[in-house]
């Protein structure tokens, strides 16, 4: 890993632990309350491959990168109880590499997530699940390019804490684990987000 | 694998148990909806007054394992409805209606249940039925069987939550499958395998609950398969999400 | 009080999404450089030996019988040969190679059970006087228990300390023979076998689990290669992990080769290599190709052409079929100049398979036996294959009293037992 990502993980960590030194108070439909409201997130920040990714055949020479950028779309129905309910879409760079001498190739995967996803604020932590499809993006280019989709089942499983700006506004620190179970892919996201109430009624 | 056999189930046996069924999904109709502590529930392990009702529509969907679907992975929904029954002494009936058309598993079981301060317990034991046809596409199949599942629950109330944790046997009593004018029967008495599930059940929107639950299931035969005839004797696991809406 | 229950709750939820993936470790035997020494059977010692046992100790694992057949896989000039056991429980069989020193028979190899991972390794002993000597005769005279086969098989790589004992009960069954075509090019990968299917290793592997021919699952590549895979899709099932995803046509052949291995690490066929495989190193009699929609028949129709004459020259038996298993492909072999002629499979209507001059029709397993049907297909001069047929019991009703001549399996070794203990 490059020292860049490394500075860019830093500061999205501290960002994230300054959130959660401060009460975050922007959460509508709170038990108790009669209000129901949309709320969306937007955000993007570092994605990093977890587990062992897909590489050309043994003997190989190979030279990966596993850090990327990711970003997530996210709107919740906020009723008057604990439990939410939202869709989530967004994009994540999973992982490349670069493989072989004379010729050599390159591969690299990303992903868009189409899930649903239920959440409960507990601890004052919004604590998100979310289940569905990813629909992965795999790009060769060796003798030619290749760009080829598929779906693969998955499920994600996030922590945010959001730090009101405003009554309808606020930034958010999110840890993010995706998982696109049917390839064996998985990521661990930092993110900042803009939590927007986009309605209340 | 099952082990198949020529013989078949006893017809006291069927006749009994389909009395049951019958019995209890009838039984009380005209009665209210009640709970004693005002909340509703239908996995939680807390207690029904007797002679009242507790109904749920939702869903359930599992993903079979690979080996069995092979390159075809998806999440198959299944319409849920669950009624419970209230009787005294902390019992009550539980009965489940589990369909995709094409295969249906139908279970009515016993509850006992206690509750120590936040916590609670309950046990119980199902028996269900289910049976599935397929006359399309190159099948003309149909297959049927009895499956047994004691289980055990703990519960922990947060206040606003309700949290359970279920665990359950899987008995296989009885198997017949056709194919065209061909027949196989098995009546072994088979363990086939365990469930456990993770739950919660709260308020949802006004006075709407829900449940929502993640289970897992390690079994050599599950029912919702039937119609790919497994052979594997090998423990497969089948995640599966649960949906419920309290009526 | 709450906060802990709701993290032992989600460590409990995390714990129950992982699962383990089985596997069948591939035991290994440290005393097989004993085994350098002994010399190989000849042809007569080895026929004598196939035949029907009966389990003498080891019931309770193997079941109460085993029928017995060689196979070989040629290397140029020399051949291996590999003696199996078919048994009826568990879908359960043994491969074991070996010879004589002086007139005892030493055997080695390993046994594994199809439905499960069960495995080990497994030895073999016959002693002079019971049987040895007979079959080092020129002409062995065999006859109820005249070969004891004394053994021993244990679990793993565990030295073999459990008893196995059979004893020669009769021939192998002689009559209406059923071709026993193995899926997916001899075995699949789901069954945990120690290659992966639709592979050249796989061709070379399947008469050991009494295979007589294979059925193989054919697609172009992007540049109009025809290769061997099953799925439509790149997938961790089929192969190792890449990084490459969706349908296995979008990419050349020289980028599948660059990138892909299959699951046990081999190379994605050509069509023409499996080929090679069948006709110069296996006694494959049935090659059953499944035509995936990329794939173009034209193509299909040159390569059997090719492949039939190759077989034809060197004295080979051998039968080539363009599986056609939908009304697409049907429209598209009917297009086909001498279609007639072609030697195809049907997995339609009989109506359809009689309007092509289908050589055979294949009717899913899942129909049943349909006796009056597969006579109706007969009388016409054409077979009727089955597929795919793997539950124990319905394969033995099917072989007892349906009419079928051949069974498409992925347990090829009980449909093996179920025709030869007959």
């Amino acid at each position: 890993m490059s020292a860049r990502p490394l500075r860019i993980s830093a500061a999205v960590l501290v960002c994230c632990l300054a959130g959660f030194a401060v009460p975050g108070d922007l959460r509508a439909g709170t038990p108790g309350d009669s209000t129901y409201s949309l709320v969306a997130y937007i955000g993007g920040g570092l994605a990093r491959y977890i587990v062992a990714p897909g590489g050309p055949p043994p003997g190989v020479p190979v030279e990966y990168t596993r850090t990327g950028l990711s970003g997530t779309v996210r709107v919740m129905w906020h009723p008057d109880h604990l439990l939410r309910l939202g869709l989530e879409s967004g994009w994540a760079s999973f992982y490349s590499y670069k493989f072989g001498t004379q010729p050599s190739g390159e591969v690299s995967l990303s992903a868009v997530p189409l899930l649903v996803v239920w959440s409960m604020n507990v601890l004052g932590v919004d604590w998100f699940v979310g289940s569905g499809y990813y629909r992965l993006n795999s790009n060769l280019d060796f003798k030619g390019t290749v760009d080829v989709q598929t779906w693969s089942l998955g499920w994600m499983a996030a922590a945010s804490y959001t730090h009101p700006l405003s009554e309808s506004l606020g930034l958010a620190g999110e840890v993010k684990w995706m998982n696109a179970t049917e390839h064996a892919d998985a990521a661990l996201n930092i993110q900042v987000q803009l939590v927007w109430k986009l309605l209340e009624w | 694998m099952i082990s198949f056999s020529k013989t078949r189930m006893g017809h006291t046996r069927r006749v009994l148990l389909a009395g049951l069924l019958a019995g209890t999904l009838g039984w009380g109709v005209g009665t209210t909806r009640s709970q004693e502590s005002g909340s509703p529930f239908i996995y939680y392990p807390s207690t029904l007054p007797a002679k009242t009702w507790q109904l749920a529509l939702g869903a359930t969907f599992t993903t079979p394992p690979k080996e069995l679907t092979e390159e075809v992975q998806v999440r198959a929904p299944a319409i849920d409805f669950h009624a419970l029954y209230g009787l005294p002494s902390h019992f009550y009936l539980d009965g489940r209606v589990i369909s995709q058309l094409l295969q249906n598993h139908i279970s009515v079981g016993g509850r006992w249940t206690r509750s120590m301060g936040d916590f609670s317990v309950g046990a119980g034991y199902d028996v269900a039925y289910w049976f599935g046809f397929l006359t399309i596409g190159g099948f003309d199949s149909k297959a049927n069987g009895w499956i047994n599942y004691p289980s055990v629950t703990i519960g922990y109330n947060t206040g606003d939550v309700r949290l359970l944790f279920k665990t359950e046997a899987i008995l296989n009593l009885f198997y017949r499958s056709y194919v065209g004018e061909n027949e196989v029967e098995s009546d072994a008495n088979t363990f086939s395998g365990m469930s456990f599930m993770l739950a919660m059940e709260q308020p949802f929107w006004k006075d709407t609950h829900v449940t929502f639950g993640f289970r897992v299931t390690y079994t050599k035969f599950n029912w919702i398969m039937w119609s790919l005839y497994t052979t594997f004797d090998r423990y497969l696991y089948y995640p599966e999400f649960i949906v419920g809406f309290m009526l | 009080m709450r906060h802990p229950v709701l993290l032992i709750i989600a460590a409990a939820l995390v714990s129950f999404s992982c699962r383990n993936e089985a596997e069948v470790v591939e035991p290994t035997d440290s005393s097989a450089r004993l085994y350098e020494d002994v010399k190989p059977l000849r042809l007569g010692a080895r026929a004598a030996l196939e035949g029907v046992y009966r389990v003498v100790d080891g019931q309770d694992v193997f079941g109460n019988q085993v029928a017995l057949k060689w196979s070989g896989v040629a290397n140029g000039q020399d051949t291996a040969f590999t003696l199996s056991g078919f048994f009826g429980k568990d879908v359960a069989y043994f491969t074991a190679e070996g010879g004589s020193l002086d007139s005892t028979v030493f055997l080695h190899g390993t046994w594994r059970k199809m439905v499960n991972t069960e495995t080990g390794l497994l030895r073999f002993v016959i002693l002079a006087g019971n049987g040895g000597r007979q079959l080092m005769n020129p002409i062995p005279v065999i006859g109820k228990d005249s070969i004891i086969l004394y053994g021993s098989w244990g679990n793993g790589s565990e030295n073999p300390s459990r008893n196995l004992v059979l004893a020669y009960d009769r021939p192998l069954y002689a009559g209406k023979q059923i071709e026993v075509v193995a899926h997916r090019g001899g075995g699949r990968t789901s069954d945990l076998l120690p290659v992966s299917e639709n592979s050249v290793e796989m061709i070379l592997f399947t008469q050991r689990l009494g295979s007589t021919g294979i059925e193989i699952d054919v697609h172009l590549t992007k540049d109009g290669i025809p290769i061997l895979y099953h799925d439509s899709n790149l997938n961790l099932r089929l192969t190792q992990k890449s990084g490459l995803v969706g349908p296995i046509e979008e990419y050349t052949y020289d980028q599948l080769q660059a990138v892909i291995r299959l699951i046990h690490g081999e190379r994605i066929p050509t069509l023409q290599q499996a080929l090679d495989a069948v006709v110069y190193r296996t006694s494959l009699r049935v090659v059953w190709l499944d035509s995936k929609p990329s794939i173009s028949l034209k193509l299909l129709q040159q390569i059997q052409s090719e492949y039939l004459a190759k077989a034809a020259a060197i004295g080979r038996t051998l039968e080539i079929y363009i599986g056609l298993p939908s009304q697409e492909k049907v429209d598209e072999f009917l297009a086909l100049p001498n279609h007639a002629q072609t030697p195809s499979l049907c997995e339609l209507s009989p109506d359809i398979a009689r309007q092509i001059n289908a050589r055979v029709w294949a009717p899913r397993w899942t129909l049943g036996t349909q006796n009056d049907l597969v006579a109706q297909v007969q009388s016409e001069g054409r077979l009727a294959f089955v597929w795919t047929l793997d539950v124990p019991d319905y394969v033995a009703e099917f072989i007892s009293t349906g009419r079928f001549d051949a069974i498409l399996s992925n347990y090829p070794s009980i449909v093996a037992y179920y025709n030869y203990v007959r």
